[in-house]
């Protein structure tokens, strides 16, 4: 069952790809299609675990939705062929299915309590061992567990790194509280870091992920708080006149690009991350917000109005001169570089509906992402592979995962409530 | 039945005591009787006399004075104010500048598009620009403070225009009056 309604998913996938294809020449010169023809997915049959009916885990779901949703990857259904851990394998049969790689692995209690996971990712046409691994893991490990298995696929197959075993923040704004929760990338595993009756907005993580930075509405107006994921003690970041709001880690998580508000102006400001140091970065009477540190820390881009609509502007992170990047319409938003820095994702307004869009810095080309109304603050998986954003187009805010070639669309595991200001965190080891 | 007819005399009487000028002495003593003009002046005598003071004091809940009004509405992704709205600032401005114990904060909204960041800016700019036209009717700055809740707090949940309109908005919140 579960896998004729993958067989679906794969023909919507396809779909959508024409889709952006059509769409894309119609808005604008600038404007580039995705190409699908130009874009191979590697064929790859996960099998079920040995015993994982008899885990609280179901790894090989976990690990194929993980490589669906990254877009580099065509799941082949493994049912109605054996997936024995040793010789001989069925390597002809897989071959017949299509896969050029098979992972098959097995997970079973041990005396005192923990799981032994283990893994073998096989080369179907070479009929050999690519990688394998194997795990003794508390039972509250093993998702952390399929995730990583995962990423060593991932890696493996594409020699870029993985990004399965990371963690994600958002806001859930459900009844009369906000929480600021976080959880593994795919939603799963959540937990609250903080809950109020106020606003919470804007999360962003430590270049780490030991700490997270947001603004919170407890003492009735924006303020930005850095709270530690390991202690959970926070302290405020300054004190202001006015609203300080949309901080920006820099790359050596010493100090922080963050906004605040005075009158009618909104300005950029480098601040240490104890609050101490504050200079200036703009000073124009116009709305400069949303910054994000290039991944080398030399220069920030933000969203400014200055010329009257809000567009994306760069500048060099000790400050001079901001230069205009957007010029293809008239709502440009939340910027964010790609981990390698030669792209930007943001949302457009796109004959008034608001899509996720990436932009090549080199180029200047755009690649609009979706067919929605109302995507709202992206940010790329740690490798750049993935990008995470909110999407309230059926009503609350939901998680979605596109990946950066656009070959594949995932709504990530629902939570009750609104969803907000998705973050995607760093790689946690995954050695 | 009963407890419903105490309130509509009580709202008749609302009514009646908002024609009187919302002056500072007017909030000192009763409302004079000539300035009730309308004929449901005739049953204020049933309500208890406290509450007819009370209500001769608030022209908030007259729909027919533009004290009335506490929302100024704004265009998609704008900040200027229509000249519709001009007459409600410029009587708010009036009265806060008449009555220096009043304190007013004045609270920027945005609909739920776009960006949750430039939309707080957004809403600190419809704030200040209601409070800038109150500061050139007169109200000095230290009884205006401006907030902005971005697009945090929608006051209609909808997902459609009629929606995002009522949420883009400067609220004008008295803390005193």
């Amino acid at each position: 069952m579960k896998w004729a309604r993958q067989g679906k998913a794969g023909i919507r996938l396809f779909i959508m790809t024409v889709m952006v294809l059509f769409a894309g020449s119609a808005w604008a010169d600038l404007t580039i299609s995705i190409s699908g023809g130009s874009v191979t997915q590697i064929p790859i049959a996960v099998s079920p675990f040995a015993n994982q009916a008899a885990s609280p885990q179901p790894f090989s779901d976990i690990i194929s939705n993980d490589l669906m949703r990254c877009g580099m990857f065509r799941l082949i259904d493994p049912s109605g062929v054996s997936a024995p851990m040793v010789q001989p394998m069925p390597f002809d049969a897989w071959h017949a299915k299509g896969a050029d790689a098979w992972a098959v692995g097995a997970v079973y209690p041990q005396p005192d309590g923990d799981f032994s996971v283990s893994f073998r990712l096989m080369d179907v046409n070479k009929q050999s061992q690519i990688t394998g691994y194997q795990f003794n893991v508390a039972p509250s490990q093993l998702r952390e567990v399929a995730h990583r298995i995962a990423d060593m696929i991932y890696e493996s197959m594409t020699g870029d790194g993985g990004a399965f075993n990371s963690r994600i923040a958002f806001v859930n704004r459900a009844g009369h509280y906000f929480t600021l929760q976080v959880a593994d990338s795919d939603g799963y595993n959540a937990h609250v870091i903080l809950r109020t009756r106020e606003p919470i907005l804007s999360p962003v993580w430590s270049p780490h992920g030991g700490r997270l930075a947001y603004v919170s509405f407890e003492h009735g107006k924006a303020v930005i708080y850095i709270q530690s994921l390991v202690t959970g003690k926070r302290h405020r970041l300054g004190r202001f006149r006015g609203l300080s709001s949309a901080p920006a880690f820099s790359p050596d998580g010493h100090h922080l690009c963050i906004v605040l508000t005075f009158g009618s102006a909104s300005r950029l400001y480098l601040i240490n991350d104890d609050g101490t140091g504050l200079r200036p970065l703009t000073n124009t009477d116009a709305i400069d917000t949303e910054p994000d540190f290039s991944p080398d820390g030399g220069s920030i881009i933000f969203t400014s109005d200055r010329a009257g609509s809000p567009q994306i502007y760069r500048m060099p992170s000790t400050g001079g001169e901001a230069v205009r990047m957007t010029f293809n319409g008239k709502y440009y938003v939340s910027p964010r570089f790609s981990p390698d820095g030669k792209n930007i994702a943001c949302i457009k307004k796109v004959n008034g509906q608001l899509r996720l869009t990436q932009l090549n810095i080199a180029t200047g080309q755009e690649q609009v992402m979706t067919q929605a109304s109302l995507d709202e603050s992206p940010s790329y998986s740690p490798n750049g592979k993935m990008i995470l954003f909110a999407n309230a187009d059926s009503g609350p805010g939901r998680l979605v995962v596109v990946s950066s070639n656009g070959l594949a669309r995932t709504v990530l595991q629902a939570h009750a409530g609104d969803i907000r200001d998705p973050a995607w965190g760093p790689l946690l080891s995954n050695k | 039945m009963i407890k419903k007819s105490a309130f509509s005399l009580l709202l008749v009487t609302l009514l009646a005591a908002c024609a009187s000028t919302p002056t500072k002495t007017a909030a000192t003593k009763p409302a004079p009787v000539e300035n009730m003009t309308q004929p449901a002046a005739a049953t204020t005598g049933a309500a208890p006399e406290s509450n007819t003071q009370a209500t001769a004091l608030n022209p908030f809940m007259d729909p027919n004075n533009p004290l009335s009004k506490m929302s100024i509405y704004f265009d998609t992704d704008k900040s200027h104010i229509k000249s519709q709205y001009m007459p409600i600032i410029s009587a708010h401005a009036q009265y806060i500048s008449s009555h220096p114990s009043a304190h007013v904060r004045l609270e920027g909204n945005c609909d739920e598009r776009g960006s949750t960041e430039y939309n707080l800016a957004l809403g600190e700019r419809r704030a200040v620009a209601v409070e800038k036209v109150m500061e050139a009717d007169g109200v000095p700055s230290s009884q205006l403070e401006t907030i902005s809740y971005g697009k945090e707090k929608p006051k209609a949940l909808g997902h459609n225009e009629a929606a995002w309109a009522q949420n883009r908005r400067t609220d004008i919140d008295y803390l005193s009056k």
